[in-house]
């Protein structure tokens, strides 16, 4: 055999190789696009639901971001008068001072309520003075960072600057962070009825080592008031309005979501009717008081019974559904308490 | 015939190793544009996994347009310039001139003021705009938020924002105003609506509109602006006459036009208890109510059930008259109800029997004689609502309920 019948004879074989190998993968390709949904190797994917790509959960601290608990400090602190910084001073004080609850290179994110597009006055939103004495006292514990977060429906970039919180935050040094879609991430609280898996505004949230939640008392139309537990509602995202049909049962979740650090109750305005969102002046009231406290429950029966001063008039129910988690007191009266007259 | 090469490292049709290349060098301008394009794909494949990592969360909702084909049911009219181009849509709006943004009239701003674009929410996204209040509109009959915003030109953070809500019927709009106004204020009344001035907000009724216009103050230049646009909807909204119950409790039984409340649908928290009317007697504790049946024995039935619904709160106190009063358990106030004719007549919150029965006798007397236009029904109330020659303003109302 001559060495060009050879050549042939293995360019044959080559040829034969190669087009064995093409045919293969263009079979196997074959299988794969076009085999039943459920067989080996199929990458059929009829309803999309393949392709989707798999969402991250992420988790708050199991424990939340609270600090220890502590037996010689009261629950709640109250402070009465009309001096905001001195009011805040004097409220955190009674539950133990800010050092007890911020160290240094803390990462502190404080939850405003911004839900409206309303000018402070009017008694829908968070005053924006006891934001800033909040924000000046918590950076006295040499915090690494302070957040101001909130996630309102309507427009954020409006109703943080319409409310003055967005002023107030900058004018203290606080970062504020407004929502944008890309801020979100589903979170997983295990044991919720409504919110066991959901957009969460997380960004303000990531390192964070502590949380504050500063809540105004105002009177809801659906659940009859809003103060620091449903202060969390703002930190959903989603279609959360569907909620309103189990506003308590949402309010309790809330609870579960989230175990702050402490929270103060802003009861220098109470917007005690046509809440939340309110209008004239003629709706809100002067108050004059701060509450602060470990327990947000507490807090919340406290402006129930003495700011909204509804006292002896049935609690929302969603009070007793958070109690029945274990997650607070309904009765401030039987938590320990300092109250104090400041201002 | 040309000689093939027997050499296998010149073959170019099998190259057996694919990987191989000839050329020894690279030039510096295909190093950069590599380095260039290496950059560029990188960047690309590092937003798409950010992104990837940080969906949209409306991605998760389940809105029902999405669901069903995307179409919206509610637009939203967020780009609408009202300041130029004013058009003519009285017939369908109700507005009886020229009116910018739908039924807004031209007009808001006074010299000094700008006003922003008007935005437009439905039922459906209402929530964006009230969240939380939404269901006390839906419950009177909501159709439209019509919103914009008057900004002082000295100060921006000076502002009036303008809440037109259209509620279907003027009943609706005058049960909303009644329930948001604030306790101990006496409305402004005209032939047409209500209205009033409390602090830094403008409230009015003008036929199925209640307009809120809420200042971020109470400085002079608000009040002045919501002066204007008082006068401004006065003028350019169509109203109509204040219906039958306004008629029964302010012109027959003389009570002022700010004790009277409409609540068109679970009224007293009853699931039953729909298009009720009520007035708070002279004492502010005893409570007046009627509801318009088609029938006296529509009227007996819907009496029972809120004698029944009262006593799921009481207990039985007496029975005078034929009526079984019932006293709350918690407030021990007195309540009952009867039919009287196609009318169920009732009270609640009075401080003991006796006055319950003699606010009772005063209203079952009132309705006795006031006449029943055709139109009243128990259902859809406000056809008829006013009967010839039965205008409120010109022969039921007294002179001082115009003050």
């Amino acid at each position: 055999m001559s060495d060009h019948d050879e050549h042939r004879k293995l360019e044959r074989r080559a040829f034969l190789k190669q087009a064995g190998m093409v045919a293969l993968l263009a079979s196997g390709a074959t299988w794969s696009a076009l085999a039943p949904a459920g067989a080996p190797f199929s990458l059929r994917d009829p309803d999309g639901e393949r392709g989707k790509s798999k969402r991250k959960t992420i988790h708050l601290p199991e424990n939340g971001y609270a600090v220890e608990a502590s037996s010689v400090h009261s629950h709640l602190g109250v402070a009465r008068g009309s001096d905001v910084d001195a009011m805040i001073r004097a409220s955190v004080a009674a539950i133990g001072g800010i050092d007890r609850f911020i160290q240094r290179d803390d990462i502190v994110v404080i939850k405003p309520n911004v839900a409206f597009e309303r000018s402070a006055p009017l008694g829908a939103t968070t005053n924006p003075e006891v934001l800033k004495a909040l924000v000046r006292l918590v950076r006295e514990a040499h915090p690494k960072e302070i957040r101001v977060a909130d996630n309102p429906i309507e427009s954020p970039e409006s109703c943080f600057v319409r409310s003055g919180i967005r002023q107030a935050a900058i004018d203290v040094g606080a970062r504020v962070m407004l929502p944008t879609p890309g801020d979100f991430e589903t979170i997983n609280v295990p044991g919720a009825t409504w919110i066991e898996e959901w957009p969460f505004f997380w960004s303000p949230f990531r390192n964070a080592t502590k949380v504050i939640g500063v809540a105004p008392v105002k009177d809801h139309n659906l659940c009859a008031a809003s103060m620091t537990t449903k202060n969390w509602y703002g930190l959903l995202g989603g279609r959360r309005n569907q909620f309103h049909q189990d506003i308590h049962g949402i309010i309790s979740d809330l609870a579960l979501m989230l175990k702050p650090t402490f929270v103060v109750l802003d009861g220098t305005r109470v917007l005690y009717r046509n809440g939340p969102t309110g209008g004239t002046l003629g709706d809100v009231r002067e108050g004059r008081t701060i509450v602060a406290s470990t327990d947000s429950l507490a807090a919340d029966s406290f402006g129930w019974d003495m700011l909204l001063e509804r006292k002896g008039i049935e609690r929302p129910d969603y009070f007793a559904q958070v109690a029945g988690r274990g997650l607070g007191n309904p009765e401030w009266t039987e938590v320990s308490i300092r109250e104090e007259q400041v201002g | 015939m040309p000689r093939i090469s027997s050499s296998k490292a010149n073959d170019r049709v099998f190259v057996r190793n694919g990987r191989r290349h000839y050329r020894r060098s690279y030039s510096s301008t295909e190093l950069r544009i590599g380095l260039v394009l290496l950059v560029l794909l990188s960047t690309l494949v590092g937003w798409i996994a950010w992104r990837g990592a940080h969906p949209d969360p409306d991605l998760y909702s389940t809105e029902l347009p999405l669901i069903e084909g995307g179409t919206q049911a509610v637009e939203v009219e967020r780009s609408v310039e009202f300041a130029g181009g004013p058009r003519a849509i009285a017939s369908e709006s109700g507005a009886k001139s020229e009116v910018g943004s739908g039924p807004l009239p031209a007009g808001l701003t006074r010299e000094g003021w700008t006003s922003g674009e008007a935005s437009r929410f439905g039922p459906d996204n209402l929530y964006e705009k009230i969240n939380g209040r939404e269901g006390y509109f839906k419950s009177f009959g909501f159709k439209a938020l019509h919103f914009v915003t008057l900004e002082r030109d000295e100060d921006p953070s000076t502002v009036v924002d303008i809440e037109m809500f259209d509620l279907g019927t003027a009943p609706n709009a005058l049960g909303a105003y009644a329930g948001e106004r604030s306790p101990g204020i006496t409305p402004d009344v005209d032939d047409a609506g209500m209205s009033h001035i409390e602090r830094n907000a403008l409230l009015m009724t003008r036929g199925r509109f209640y307009v809120r216009a809420i200042g971020s103050d109470e400085s002079p230049a608000v009040r002045a602006q919501l002066d204007h646009l008082q006068i401004l909807f006065r003028d350019n909204l169509e109203g109509e006459p204040l219906p039958w119950g306004y008629r029964l409790f302010v012109g027959k039984l003389g009570l002022g036009t700010e004790s009277v409340s409409f609540m068109p649908e679970n009224a007293f928290s009853f699931g039953f208890a729909e298009n009720v009317y009520a007035a708070l007697l002279e004492d502010g504790e005893t409570e007046l109510f009627v509801v318009a049946e088609t029938d006296l024995s529509e009227a007996q039935t819907l009496a029972a059930r809120f004698t029944e619904g009262f006593a799921g709160y009481g207990t039985r106190a007496e029975e005078t008259g034929g009526i079984g009063w019932i006293e709350d358990r918690y407030i021990k106030s007195i309540a009952g109800a009867s039919a009287s004719g196609r009318w169920v007549v009732g009270v609640r919150g009075a401080p003991s029997v006796p006055t319950a029965e003699a606010a009772l006798r005063r209203l079952t007397e009132a309705v006795a004689s006031f006449p029943t236009p055709d139109g009243i029904s128990s259902k859809g109330e406000p056809e008829g609502a006013t009967g010839e020659g039965e205008s409120p303003n010109e022969e039921s109302y007294p002179e001082e309920s115009y003050e």
